[in-house]
């Protein structure tokens, strides 16, 4: 069994995976927590890693640019998102918002209207998941 | 435990998570945000971290007030469960005291002292954060702290604490209902073996006819849809084999079922103790039942997420199965039943295989 001092010897980053799906080549641009992973054309699967402060906020931003209607259809799918190691992709995909000119607002992996689809949590991860998944209450110390 | 060591309890919550029970320590670590598959970072983002870190730092000592309590009013019972204590149960004290199985009465009940429980009334109401408030007995319901203790917290204006008990449904608490209705949370625990007269053997002296029609009235309770409501069973070597209409049961009326732990004392009703040959059966009875509802691979820790419920269900039948299979052979305590029960029968004036008569061979071989 651990002894707390050990449990306090942590890696206090937490790793971020966004894997991206391309259709048709679009033009994309992706930051966490506003760092930015990528600005371009997407030819093909990309996995782009990021990471967060354990304690600190997260946002995702994936904005879809320049899409012609009238054209071969193009989006960007987003196949995978994990944290620190773990597939979070339905949970986060449930809560993030999508600003498009076709004014969907649906949940979606599927990107494919111009805008910004943006994931914002304002709180530790574990702490946000805690209430986003249903585990119940949460005990406050007061202090 | 700052050192690593852990008490001989821990064995408990040990063994539920063997066999894929939520443990007490789980549900409890829960709260604070803490899940053991991810201890490490889980605790660090902890609101209650600092406290934790303080607390290690100062050799277990805590600057924090309790806000989460479980009360144990005291024994005062009117049922005497087979398998529970004389420290649970008055009713059973007395019977214990009476044929020597215990050599002393227990202390009186700390709730019958109104300066005691007064005292306390303002302990809990001066607690900052005060969050839950889970009562023990004993029978709540007939406890007279326990409606002392609810009118106190109406008056001063704590509905919002959440209030949790257990009731063995042998009464229905008239005025109490309408005052529990006043709180915000309210959990309610309803203790019940099987549906048929096996109940009325281990949780003598009460009858399961009105057992049953207590648990529909709760059920049916008007205003009481956020109420959290479980049948709460303790499983024993007598009923075993009624697990499957329990859990049909709560799958059919959408109840959660929550048991604390697998039984540990009295060690003669143990689960292990039933012959192996006659577990087995048992666990494949459960299984076939399991096997009719939707498979599920996600392990439920908030086993009282509403959302969740029928899952719950399911995973607890899971552990059960497992426990069945796989707890360690104590048949050799059969003996000490057979006598054990005996007494006890001779003195509430029954007997044993008329309401096991699917055990008569198994309680005479063993000397019932």
């Amino acid at each position: 069994m651990q002894t707390f001092s050990q449990l306090r010897a942590i890696d206090w980053v937490l790793p971020i995976t966004i894997t991206l799906m391309p259709i048709n080549n679009p033009d994309i641009k992706v930051a966490v927590s506003g760092k930015s992973l990528f600005d371009g054309c997407l030819p093909c699967e990309k996995h782009l890693i990021s990471s967060i402060d354990l304690l600190g906020s997260l946002s995702i931003e994936i904005a879809l640019r320049n899409k012609n209607y009238h054209g071969p259809e193009q989006a960007v799918i987003v196949s995978l998102i994990t944290v620190d190691g773990k597939d979070h992709t339905k949970t986060l995909i449930e809560h993030a918002d999508y600003a498009n000119d076709h004014g969907f607002v649906q949940p979606t992996s599927y990107l494919g209207f111009n805008g910004s689809w943006k994931l914002q949590i304002d709180m530790p991860f574990y702490r946000w998941l805690h209430i986003e998944t249903g585990q119940g209450w949460l005990l406050d110390p007061g202090i | 435990m700052l050192q690593g060591n852990s008490d001989a309890t821990c064995a408990w919550c040990a063994e539920m998570e063997q066999h894929g029970k939520t443990s007490g320590r789980e549900k409890q670590l829960l709260k604070s945000g803490v899940i053991l598959d991810n201890l490490a970072q889980t605790m660090r983002s902890s609101k209650f971290y600092s406290a934790w870190q303080w607390s290690s730092d100062n050799n277990g000592d805590t600057q924090l007030w309790p806000v989460d309590w479980q009360i144990d009013l005291g024994n005062h019972c009117n049922s005497a469960c087979v398998f529970c204590l004389p420290e649970f149960s008055s009713r059973l004290a007395r019977e214990f005291f009476d044929l020597g199985l215990a050599p002393s009465m227990p202390a009186t009940n700390w709730t019958q002292d109104p300066g005691v429980l007064s005292e306390f009334i303002d302990l809990l109401t001066n607690t900052p954060n005060l969050a839950y408030l889970h009562f023990l007995g004993g029978e709540t319901l007939i406890t007279p702290g326990f409606e002392t203790i609810i009118d106190a917290l109406i008056e001063r204006d704590f509905t919002h604490v959440a209030i949790g008990f257990t009731t063995n449904l042998t009464v229905w608490p008239g005025d109490l209902v309408s005052k529990l209705l006043k709180f915000d949370q309210v959990s309610l625990g309803m203790s019940i073996e099987s549906l048929d007269q096996t109940n009325d053997y281990v949780r003598w002296p009460s009858k399961i006819s009105t057992v049953r029609n207590n648990l529909e009235n709760w059920l049916h309770q008007p205003n009481t849809a956020n109420w959290y409501k479980s049948m709460r069973i303790t499983p024993t070597v007598l009923t075993a084999d009624r697990l499957k209409d329990i859990f049909e049961y709560a799958w059919t009326n959408g109840v959660n079922i929550e048991s604390c732990n697998f039984i540990q004392e009295p060690e003669f009703f143990r689960i292990g103790v039933l012959p192996s040959a006659m577990r087995m059966r048992i666990a494949k009875d459960l299984e076939s039942w399991l096997l009719t509802k939707p498979r599920n691979t996600d392990r439920i820790i908030n086993t009282r997420n509403p959302d969740t419920l029928r899952l719950n269900i399911l995973q607890e039948a899971r552990s059960y199965i497992t426990h069945l299979e796989n707890a360690p052979d104590e048949s050799f305590r059969l003996g000490d039943l057979m006598h054990f029960l005996k007494r006890l029968d001779v003195n509430r004036k029954q007997d044993a295989k008329h309401f096991f008569p699917h055990y008569a061979d198994l309680f005479a071989t063993a000397g019932y």
